[in-house]
Formats: C-alpha cells, structure tokens, sequence
C-alpha cells in the first residue's frame, strides 16, 4: 500500500474521526474544566453556608494554644461568622457508636460576648461519620432540641440511657450511642466556647479534690481496705522527676500514725547525673522510710510545707532525714502525707451509695447488729426499691426482705411485674449469710451489673435492673458496717 | 490482616455490588435465566474488574493527578475498559477456543456494564468507610476490593439463577412473567443479604 | 406531524426505556428510594440523552461505521463529565445524591441504546424528539417509582416529612426491586388492557360495517 493509498483508505478516515473527535471532547473538557473547576476554598464555603442555611463569610480562629481535647469532644476548628458574630465549630463527640462522632454546632455567644448565650444549628455530615451505622435514624428534628432546650449550665444527656434518672433528657432516636456522641460533642463545644470567649483555659475537674496530697499519687491504682481501726493502703505515685512511680504499703493505725511502711516498688533511676547506683538510692530510701514509722500528718505536712509536690530541703537535716535521693523521698513523704491525712475521710466515707437514696435510709444498732431500712433510687426502668436488712456482728446479712417493690412491666420483656417480683425474691434469698467482698465480686462497676457475673453466682437473670438495686442495697449494708455501727444517729445525718 | 478481612467482608456481603450498591444488574437480570450462563458471566465480570482496576488505578493516581486530568477519568476509564474487553476477547479467541465458547460471548455485554465501571470509579474515591482508619489506599487493596467484588457478583448472580432456574417449572401470571418476577426474587435476595449489614 | 407523534408515544409508552424495554437498571433501583434524587437523576438523563442524539445524528455521516462504538462512548462520556461538572458547580444538592450514579450515565445502556438504535439512522430533528421522548418516560418512571418508594419507605415527598408511619424495607434495594418488578406488572398488564379494548371495539365497528354493507 503506498502512502498516497493509505491517505484514501478508511482505516485512515476511521483514525482521523476517532482522533478528531476525542480531540473536540478533550478540549471542549478542558475549557469547561476551567470555567466550572471548584476551589477548595469555594467547597468549604459550601459546607459552611449548608450549615447556616444562608451565605455567611467566616474568620477561622486561632486555637492552637488552647486546650482542645475535652474529655467529652475534641475540637477541631472554630469560625467566626463576621456577618453576625456567631461561631461555628468542627467538633468530634467521643463515645458515639463507632468512635467519635463529628458534628458542625453554632454557637451564639451571649450580649457581652464573653460567654456562650446559646447553640443554634447542629449538624451531623454523613461523610467522616461512616462509623455511625444508624445515623440515619435520628430524625433530623432531634438536632433541633439542642438549640430549643439551651439555658445556661446545661449538660445535654441526649443518648445516655445507661443511667438515665428521670427520662426528660433522653430522646428515643433507635441510635443512642450516636446521639450520645452528638451530645458530647456539643457539651464539649459549650465548655470549650465559655473558656474560649471568656478569654481563660478549661479547668479540669479533679475528681479526686476532696483527698489531700493527692498531686504526686497515682489515684486510679491506689486502694486501701479498713480493718477496724485501721487502714492499709496500697499507695501507687506518679512520676516525680527522673523518680518512676513507687509502690509501698502503709499501715494507719487508730492514732493516725504510721505502723507500717514498706516499699514494695522502687522507682529510682541513675539518670540523675550523680554518682550513686540505684542500690545507693534505694538505701537512702529506705533509711528515710525507717523514720516514718509512728509519724502522723503533721510531720508530713510541716516537711513539705505549701506547696505539695516539693519537699524542703532544710526540712531533712532537722529530721534527720538523708538527703542524695530528694526526688524519691519526696515521692515517700508524699505517699505518708496522703494515707496519714486522708484517715478521717476514708474512714467515714460510706461506700456504695449512688444508687441510694441516703436521705430516706435509716439504721438502728442492737448490740452488734445493724439493722437498715434501705431505700434505693431509680434504675431506669426500676423504680425505688425498700428493703430490710439485718447485719450480724460477723459482718454478714441474716436478714434481708424486700418492703416495697419497684418493678416496672414497662421494659418491653414479656414479663408481669409479679414474675419480676419473683424473680427479685429468688435472688435477694441468695444474699443471707454473704459478706461485702460477695457484692463486692459481682459489683465490678458501681454504676453497672455485670451480667456474666449473675449466672456464677445462681443469681437470675431476667429483672436485671432490680436485682442490681438489690446487689447494690447489700453492698451498701455489709460494707459500711463499721461507719453505721459508730455513727448511730438514724441516718439522719450520714454525710 | 484487619483490612484485608475488612475489604472481603465489605466486598463480598456487606457492600455486594448487586444487593447494596445496585450495580450491574443489567447482565444480573439479563444472563441469570441459567446457572451455566450466570457464572460464566460472573467469571467474566470479575476478570474484567481486576484487570480494569490494574490498569486505570495506576493510570489514575501516578498519571492523570499529577497531570491534574482527573476530571477527563470518565473517558479514560471508559476507553480503557472497552478496550480492555476488546483485546482480551481476541485472546482468548486466539489461546483457547473453548474458554472462549464458554465465556466469549459475555465480554461484548461487559464494556456497559456498571460493575466495571463502578468499580474502577469506586477504588479511585474515598474508601475509608470500608478500609478503615489511617489505612492508605493502594494498587493491592484496590485489585483486591476488585476481585472480591467481582465474585461477590457472581455469587449474587448464581443465587439468583437458582431461583429463576426452578422458577420457570411454574406458571406465572403474564403481567408478572419475565422482568417483573424476577426482580421480585431480586427483592427476596436482597432482604436475605441485609443479614450481613450486621457485620462490623 | 404524525411520525413525531409516534415518536414520542414509543419513547413515552410502548418502548418505554424503563418499563417496557427494562433499560437503565442500575440507577433506577439504585435511586428510586428517593424522589427527588429519582428525578434528577431522570432530568439528567433526559438533557445528556437529547444532546446525545443531536450530536451522533448529527455526525452520523462523518462517523465510519468501523468506529462508530468507540465515537459513541467518547461523545457520551464527555457529555457525562460536563454534567458532573455542571451540577458539582450549579445544584450540589443533586450531585451529592446522585453520587457514583452520575458517572455511570456513561454506560447506561439507554443512551448508547438510542444513538445505535435510533440517531444514527434519521435525523436530527426526529433524533432530539425520540431524545426527549425516551429521556422524558424515563424520567417520569423514576419519579413515579421514586414517589412510592419515598413515601411509603420513609413517610416523605420530595424530603418533606408526612407521616411518622414507614416500611424502613422500601427505601433499600430490596424495596427497589420489589417496587421497580411490580411496577412493570402493573404497567404492563394496563397497558394490555387498553390495547385490548382497543382491539375489541375496532373489531366490533369492523363486523357493524359488514352487516351494515350486509343490510
């Protein structure tokens, strides 16, 4: 085929048209690419206005020095909206269904500026939410409830169901961990915005604020058990320095004065850049330790002085205390400071009272026996419970009756609230004869039963609810014994 | 491990292709009058998807981003795909005349069937949802999803094939005979897999 | 004028693309569980398939018939994309609901069906007509299927709540299958009806004249 053939041919027309055509589209693409091609900035925009529900232009804020991990929500971004001097804020909600939940919420802020004034729009975007498999069942009108029952101090419970009181608060979506998560979300953007306009930083709550000395103690590990007069403590520290934590036992007696203290962990290191082993610093520590024995708080106190996590150095030669492992010994001064001051308060400290109700609950003492009448809360969708229990000299339940019954039919099982009363009277005959350490076991959780601990125990399963008042009703009596037998006044004061 | 599982759990039930995402269920309706037909099908449909997502997952990412094309992939993909199907008709035409007998005569109906499409289109945008988070998308993953998507197809396929097999020693009424009662077993197929969606 | 009146009552009823030649599977049971992404998934259509005839009917004799196929895809394809740019730019709303369904316009089967079936044999007129014919039925269908599986799947219209009462089952694909295979029943066995009577009373009007040209 000459070239002159191949020109004329149709492979060559079908090639040129192919081409051609392709060719057209290309560029007819590329201008249109051109002309309609969306910048980011636009998308983002697009987002923003869907949220406001009208065109708005937004400053982005600059949080990166403030604290953004809430315990509640994580906040990601905030705008200002400067057509009208609200916020928008890109907050993730933990504790949703699958993770984090991540929600747009308007905040207004109040006349003054300084302060949050109320929450307008909240929005969950399908995208970046595909964890959230039931998304789609919360009703959009739910969102709207944020905005409506804003006032000032709320804390939004919407999807808390584990624990829910008295039921205002809980919307039924059939998607409670993700509305759950919303809640968190927006709770934590309230708390953060207050901070935020206020112009100050989030505070933490200290859970642990009514112990003293707690700053250098690890709380969540330590435990102590009361033995009459006494108390061991089981005392885990933080971190102090190049120090790691330590562990030690301590013995309280009904002085307040230590009677025992050992070292069951050492924490020193030889990263100090002194000269010493760890074997040298550990016996300078337990050369100071030797001291504290029959020591009380103020010994303590007056060694490390205001401020709590700093021991004073002139405080050791008047003690006759070894100084070369300050770091550590400041850790033991610490642990003592803590398990001698905190007597009283571990002492009277009623256990197991969440779910009762300690204004209506009285006791009385006959010789060595207790006997209560112990009124409970709700524990939805249990209503109180009231019962008698008797307490022997052994620490053990001889008695225990159920006076008023709070079963509820409404829980959607099969069951009348005569079978559920059966059921609470079959386990509560389980009880008598058992000790605290027995509630204790099936009880990991205060503010939850565990249900494969119900089965080990031959406790039916069923009313669950109830049985757990019941549970938490024993726990209550047998472990705190001691306190009622010495504060015999009725209950009339318990706190 | 993790994701690997995740991507065959997602391909094959959660997100099948036919009873959750609805695509290709054109040849879903069309080839399932027998078992033999719809796998043969089936097996077709998935070769073409790994090989489609081998070619243009690669093309996309390291050709037509950098070269800021992305917004010409539908004809790319398109041309890709349709001669992909072209050329592989005509090797397998060439290597093995009776593969060629059993499977041949679906590959011109594949080039406009969704599935490939779709799933070449799919690998290409946001697949956290399915791969999980902080897991970066690639060449493996993707032909992976392919794979397990294509035979996620034909399972459906040869579901439905059986039913509509032993549908046919019945009489339908004539409005519903055809289309009309297939889809309503298409339905009863569909009902059965959203059992998987409580996967996760 | 009357063959554009056939035209469009083929594309609308007797070949109708959805129910009576079941094209376009795919995104119809892949939409319908909403109507308003039903319908702007059928509007789409309707405007990418008339410029599709127009094009191809167009180009018909330029076209080589080796390569028409390839021609064909290329042309729709680029249609498809300028779409998707268009809505991206214009009425997001609809492009998000769409989602991967827009660019498998692409090979639904009713547009490559109607350039090969259809524009490449007449002209350009009568090509935009069956286009918007066919776009047309097609667009009504998703809309009517889209309406029953919206209101009945989630108690709204258009996203407008209705009712509180739903069968969760007819917004997923197993409702679209179910509602999508009826439908066909149902339009078909109406369809049969008519032409029945149809049939019957020009029957009937045949054998009056005999027996009147009888008498």
């Amino acid at each position: 085929m000459t070239a002159k053939e191949f020109f004329k041919s149709t492979t060559f027309r079908c090639l040129v048209t192919l081409l051609c055509v392709l060719l057209v589209c290309g560029v007819f693409l590329t201008i249109m690419n051109g002309l309609l091609a969306i910048s980011e900035e636009e998308k983002f925009q697009r987002v923003l206005s869907s949220i406001y529900g009208k065109n708005v232009t937004t400053e982005k804020q600059n949080i990166s020095d403030k604290n953004t991990d809430l315990a509640t929500a994580k906040i990601n971004d905030v705008y200002l909206v400067t057509d009208d001097g609200n916020y928008i804020v890109n907050v993730s909600g933990k504790n949703g269904y699958g993770g984090n939940v991540l929600c747009w919420v308007v905040i207004k802020p109040a006349a003054d500026k300084k302060s949050v004034g109320g929450v307008g729009n909240v929005q969950v975007p399908a995208t970046g939410n595909e964890g959230e498999s039931f998304l789609n069942k919360i009703n959009s009108s739910v969102f709207k409830r944020f905005e409506q029952d804003y006032k000032n101090g709320i804390v939004y419970e919407y999807g808390y169901d584990e624990n829910d009181a008295e039921g205002d608060m809980y919307i039924k979506t059939g998607a409670s961990c993700t509305m759950r998560g919303v809640s968190n979300a927006v709770n934590g953007t309230i708390q953060f915005m207050n901070a935020y306009l206020s112009g100050g930083s989030i505070e933490e709550d200290d859970p642990y604020e009514d112990y003293a000395y707690h700053k250098l103690i690890n709380m969540e590990s330590t435990s102590w058990t009361k033995d009459g007069d006494k108390i061991t403590y089981t005392v885990v520290t933080k971190k102090n320095g190049p120090a790691n934590p330590f562990t030690f036992t301590i013995v309280i007696n009904g002085e307040k004065k230590v009677e025992e203290f050992t070292v069951k962990t050492y924490g020193s290191t030889d990263s100090t850049g002194y000269d010493l082993t760890i074997e040298e610093y550990n016996a300078i520590v337990d050369a100071n330790v030797a001291k504290f024995i029959g020591k009380d708080a103020a010994y303590f106190a007056s060694i490390l002085g205001e401020d709590e996590t700093k021991a004073k150095n002139d405080k050791y030669e008047e003690n006759e205390l070894q100084t070369g492992a300050t770091k550590s010994t400041t850790l033991c001064l610490a642990a003592a400071a803590f398990a001698t001051s905190n007597y009283d308060l571990i002492m009277n400290a009623i256990e197991y009272k969440q779910k009762i109700d300690l204004e209506k609950t009285t006791w009385t003492v006959d010789g060595d026996k207790i006997t209560y009448n112990v009124v409970t809360l709700k524990n939805a969708p249990a209503d109180p419970f009231t019962f008698t229990i008797v307490v022997n000299g052994e620490k053990k339940i001889e008695e225990f009756t159920v006076k008023t019954y709070g079963s509820t039919d409404s829980t959607g099982y099969d069951l009348t609230i005569e079978e559920y009363n059966a059921i609470v009277d079959a386990n509560v005959a389980k009880f008598i004869g058992k000790d605290a350490a027995y509630f204790a076991a099936i009880i990991t959780d205060e503010m939850k039963g565990t249900n494969a601990n119900f089965a080990e125990n031959e406790l039916q399963t069923g009313a669950t609810k109830s049985t757990y008042l019941c549970l938490l009703a024993g726990a209550f009596a047998t472990s705190n014994y001691d306190y009622c037998l010495t504060h015999v006044n009725g209950g009339e004061s318990n706190e | 491990m993790a994701t690997f599982i995740a991507i065959v759990l997602a391909a094959v039930l959660t997100n099948n292709f036919i009873t959750v995402k609805t695509y290709g269920v054109c040849p879903f309706l069309g080839v399932s009058k027998k078992t033999s037909s719809a796998a043969g099908m089936g097996v077709a449909v998935t070769v073409v998807m790994v090989l489609a997502t081998l070619v243009t997952y690669p093309i996309y990412t390291y050709v037509m981003v950098p070269l800021h094309f992305e917004f010409l992939e539908i004809i790319f993909f398109i041309f890709i795909i349709a001669s992909l199907v072209q050329m592989l008709e005509k090797i397998i035409q060439k290597l093995s005349p009776s593969l060629y007998g059993a499977m041949g005569i679906y590959l011109p109906l594949i080039t406009t069937n969704c599935a490939v499409l779709g799933v070449t289109e799919l690998v290409i945008g946001d697949m956290t949802a399915i791969l999980g988070e902080g897991v970066a998308m690639n060449i493996g993953w993707a032909v992976l999803y392919a794979l397990f998507a294509g035979l996620g197809f034909t399972l459906v396929m040869i579901i439905m094939s059986g039913m509509r097999e032993k549908l046919n020693c019945y009489k339908t009424p004539k409005a519903l005979a055809g289309f009309p009662i297939a889809m309503v077993s298409a339905c009863f197929i569909c009902m059965a897999f959203t059992v998987f969606s409580y996967i996760s | 004028m009357n063959k554009y009146k056939k035209i469009t009552l083929d594309g609308l009823i007797y070949q109708n693309p959805t129910f009576m030649l079941v094209l376009g599977t795919c995104p119809t049971l892949g939409l319908i569980s909403s109507a308003f992404s039903a319908f702007g998934m059928g509007l789409t259509v309707l405007v990418i398939l008339t410029l599709s005839n127009l094009i191809i009917s167009a180009l018909r004799k330029v076209i080589p018939n080796a390569v028409r196929i390839p021609c064909y895809i290329v042309i729709i394809a680029t249609l498809v994309t300028f779409a998707r740019m268009f809505l991206q730019k214009f009425v997001p709303d609809l492009y998000d609901s769409l989602g991967g369904f827009l660019a498998l316009i692409v090979v639904n089967c009713i547009i490559l069906g109607r350039a090969e079936a259809f524009a490449n044999k007449n002209g350009v007129l009568e090509s935009a007509v069956d286009g918007v014919a066919n776009g047309l039925g097609f667009t009504v269908a998703l809309t009517l299927m889209g309406i029953i599986c919206e209101f009945f799947g989630n108690g709204s219209l258009f996203g407008l709540q209705i009712m509180e009462f739903k069968i969760g089952m007819l917004a997923t694909p197993a409702g679209a299958f179910l509602v999508y295979g009826l439908s066909i029943a149902v339009f078909v066995y109406v369809i049969d009806a008519i032409e029945r009577a149809r049939r019957v009373k020009a029957n009937k009007l045949a054998r009056e004249n005999l027996l009147k040209e009888a008498a």
